[in-house]
């Protein structure tokens, strides 16, 4: 008799247990959305209409307070939506389109204040249809509709322009963005390329081939993975200095491309797979490239593309070296441009820079969320970091 | 014997490239760290004035001398810059515990735990230094959605990073949106589906309660993935704070945010003293050496209480 009662009630507790579960991570998850969703408010203002941090003085009692802070928490949701003053034209003059604290839905337009109080039109459509009239100041609501300036975006991505450059001597390119987007393409895709050939060459040698020295050196490439990345920026800077490197794409390639971590990583993959596919091959004849290309390749394609992943973000992102190295315009990656952009126009034009800021973000979002699953598997798979 | 010595010689060429790099991008480098923190050189005359100085390099970052009685630490902007950097890393507790507390409400959630974890994951994505940018007008006082979030709330919040006592806990703020969903969040949900059933089911058996399942099931369980994130966290904390610094406070306002990176990146690149600055790196080395010592020796004896 009481054991079905028991069941039903820890039942519902498991109900009310998921829904509370449900709402602190929906709530949690507002959250975190709501930087990006009032960067993207910020970016779609017009510029210099920012919104202004407004206080709020709640009321002391605990029924009011509560009621004050949803009206307000309402009023702040519903102001994350830009919106602007709507003008009409009457007498070929643009006047406020207003309505009337109490006067329903019908719109006025706002001819002028004058101390007595405002005067307003009574408008049907955009024309006036009546006659003029004095209200006080206090009851004239201006109508504000939605407006977004998706022109900041366009505005963003041309701001910088390129003087006289041409891509490889022919291609003529003013855009300063469109630049550092294809230096950040190119930079990231050779470190990529270039990190997962000689990783995998070395990870399998170090894995799998016999010869003198190679426990030694591996216990070499072990121990500089905790060397802090400073100890080294300072000697390698200095060393392209002097080769006379500074600002070109080598610089920005070549110390990305051999990786202590990339190396280990793959040889701990290489590891496991099992020996006897490696020595059917053996048997049938291949040597021992043969089986790093025929065998070993194919059967880690989810560590490489792991690897992969994780150093093209990695140099995609990377602003030490860059800025280290780079000097001329026309040879930055998007970070850098970032930080031209903000140091040229943030202290006036920061809806620009919001919109700036979102166009490098998307690409990054977009790609996450279309192989997020994979994604997650690389974290686990390696336990990397960027 | 013949195969053996071909495997050799294909063992070297398969190394030579990666091992090529290595070397001159990763161990000579390390060495010559080592080296110019004895020397005095400011990086623009060439390398052959360059001149041996002994230990004064470090006498300079980390001595002490007398001045009218009392003692006065060398260089006071190097010991503000250490202690602005483990400041800033009293956050990994926090965001380890909030990664965990997110790791389990998801792992409870059953439905929509894709969503979620897209969700908290999301910062991560976004490139940092657009973070960066994106966060000092987040963070602007007048205004900036921290401000207007806590206006809602009747507060007045602080000048944040313009503000001695408030930059800190702005970036802080910053560190944990990025870091909460992040890596370590992933890597606790995936802990928690390798935890075998049986040990609820046991403890269930023995009357435990959501709390004790918790502490004496979950986080015991959970042990090894901690001290992996911790280990992580700190090594990655000892080396934190350039990008933020750089792009958002300039290191100030009046030192406050320069972090032990800053301060090197400052000493090498804007003031042009490598010496100094690798002598830096090299205490920094120390540092993240000993973190790692540290959590390797706490790691060991944690898997050893596990298994």
């Amino acid at each position: 008799m009481s054991a079905p009662r028991f069941a039903v009630g820890r039942k519902r507790r498991a109900r009310h247990a998921r829904l509370a579960t449900h709402l602190v991570l929906a709530t949690g998850a507002v959250g975190m959305l709501l930087p990006l969703l009032w960067v993207a408010s910020a970016s779609l203002r017009k510029e210099g209409t920012a919104l202004q941090v407004t206080e709020i003085a709640l009321p002391r009692t605990q029924e009011g307070r509560a009621r004050a802070l949803l009206g307000s928490v309402a009023a702040f949701a519903s102001s994350l939506i830009p919106r602007e003053p709507v003008r009409v034209e009457i007498e070929g003059r643009a006047r406020p389109l207003v309505r009337l604290a109490g006067g329903g839905e019908r719109t006025f337009a706002l001819l002028r204040e004058t101390p007595e109080g405002s005067v307003v039109v009574p408008l049907v459509g955009k024309r006036r249809s009546g006659e003029e009239r004095t209200v006080p100041h206090a009851s004239v609501i201006p109508v504000r509709r939605v407006r977004l300036h998706w022109e900041n975006y366009l505005a963003a991505w041309t701001a910088i322009r390129l003087e006289d450059f041409r891509l490889l001597g022919c291609i003529r390119i003013s855009n300063a963005f469109l630049m550092y987007f294809i230096n950040s393409l190119f930079v990231a895709l050779m470190v990529t390329a270039g990190q997962v050939a000689t990783s995998s060459l070395a990870g399998y040698a170090f894995s799998r081939l016999r010869f003198f020295g190679r426990d030694t050196l591996f216990l070499a490439y072990l121990a500089t993975m905790m060397v802090p990345f400073m100890v080294m920026v300072i000697p390698v800077f200095i060393l392209f200095k002097q080769l006379g490197l500074i600002d070109t794409y080598a610089a920005l390639i070549l110390p990305g491309i051999f990786s202590a971590y990339g190396t280990f990583m793959l040889r701990q993959f290489f590891l496991a797979i099992p020996r006897e596919l490696e020595d059917a091959g053996r048997i049938d004849g291949c040597g021992p490239f043969a089986v790093y290309w025929r065998i070993i390749l194919p059967l880690s394609k989810p560590a490489l593309a792991t690897l992969a992943t994780f150093t093209f973000l990695h140099t995609w992102n990377d602003f030490l070296w860059p800025l280290l190295v780079v000097t001329s315009e026309h040879l930055k990656t998007v970070p850098l441009g970032l930080r031209s952009f903000d140091s040229m126009y943030a202290a006036s034009q920061w809806s620009k820079l919001m919109a700036a800021s979102l166009i490098f973000t998307l690409p990054a979002v977009v790609v996450f969320l279309y192989n997020q699953r994979f994604f997650i598997r690389g974290i686990l798979l390696s336990g990397l970091k960027a | 014997m013949k195969r053996l010595a071909s495997e050799r010689f294909a063992g070297y060429l398969f190394i030579l490239p990666n091992a090529l790099g290595f070397a001159v991008f990763t161990f000579l480098p390390v060495l010559a760290c080592a080296l110019l923190s004895f020397a005095e050189w400011d990086g623009i005359r060439p390398i052959s004035d360059a001149r041996l100085v002994g230990l004064s390099n470090y006498v300079a970052t980390l001595g002490w001398h007398r001045e009218n009685g009392a003692l006065v630490a060398n260089d006071p902007r190097f010991w503000q810059s250490l202690y602005n950097t483990v400041y800033l890393m009293g956050v990994i507790p926090v965001s380890i515990a909030g990664s965990l507390l997110l790791a389990l409400l998801m792992s409870s959630a059953l439905r929509g735990v894709t969503v979620y974890r897209a969700i908290y994951f999301l910062p991560v994505v976004v490139p940092f230094v657009a973070v960066c940018l994106l966060w000092k007008w987040i963070l602007n006082p007048d205004y900036g959605l921290i401000n207007a979030t806590l206006a809602l709330l009747g507060i007045r919040g602080p000048a944040w990073l313009e503000s001695v006592a408030w930059a800190k806990p702005g970036l802080m703020l910053m560190s944990l949106w990025i870091a909460v969903g992040g890596y370590n969040c992933v890597l606790y949900l995936a802990g928690l589906q390798n935890i075998p059933e049986e040990l609820y089911e046991a403890a269930e058996l023995d009357g435990a309660n959501w709390w004790q399942r918790l502490r004496h099931v979950t986080w015991p369980q959970l042990a090894p993935t901690t001290f992996f994130i911790l280990t992580m966290a700190l090594i990655s904390g000892f080396q934190g704070g350039f990008t933020q610094a750089y792009l958002m406070t300039r290191g100030g306002p009046v030192g406050s945010t320069t972090t032990i990176t800053y301060y090197i990146f400052h000493q090498a690149f804007e003031v042009f003293r490598m010496g100094r600055a690798a002598s830096i790196a090299g205490v920094l080395f120390v540092l993240v050496f000993g973190a790692t010592l540290l959590n390797w020796r706490y790691w060991r004896e944690a898997r050893t209480v596990v298994s």
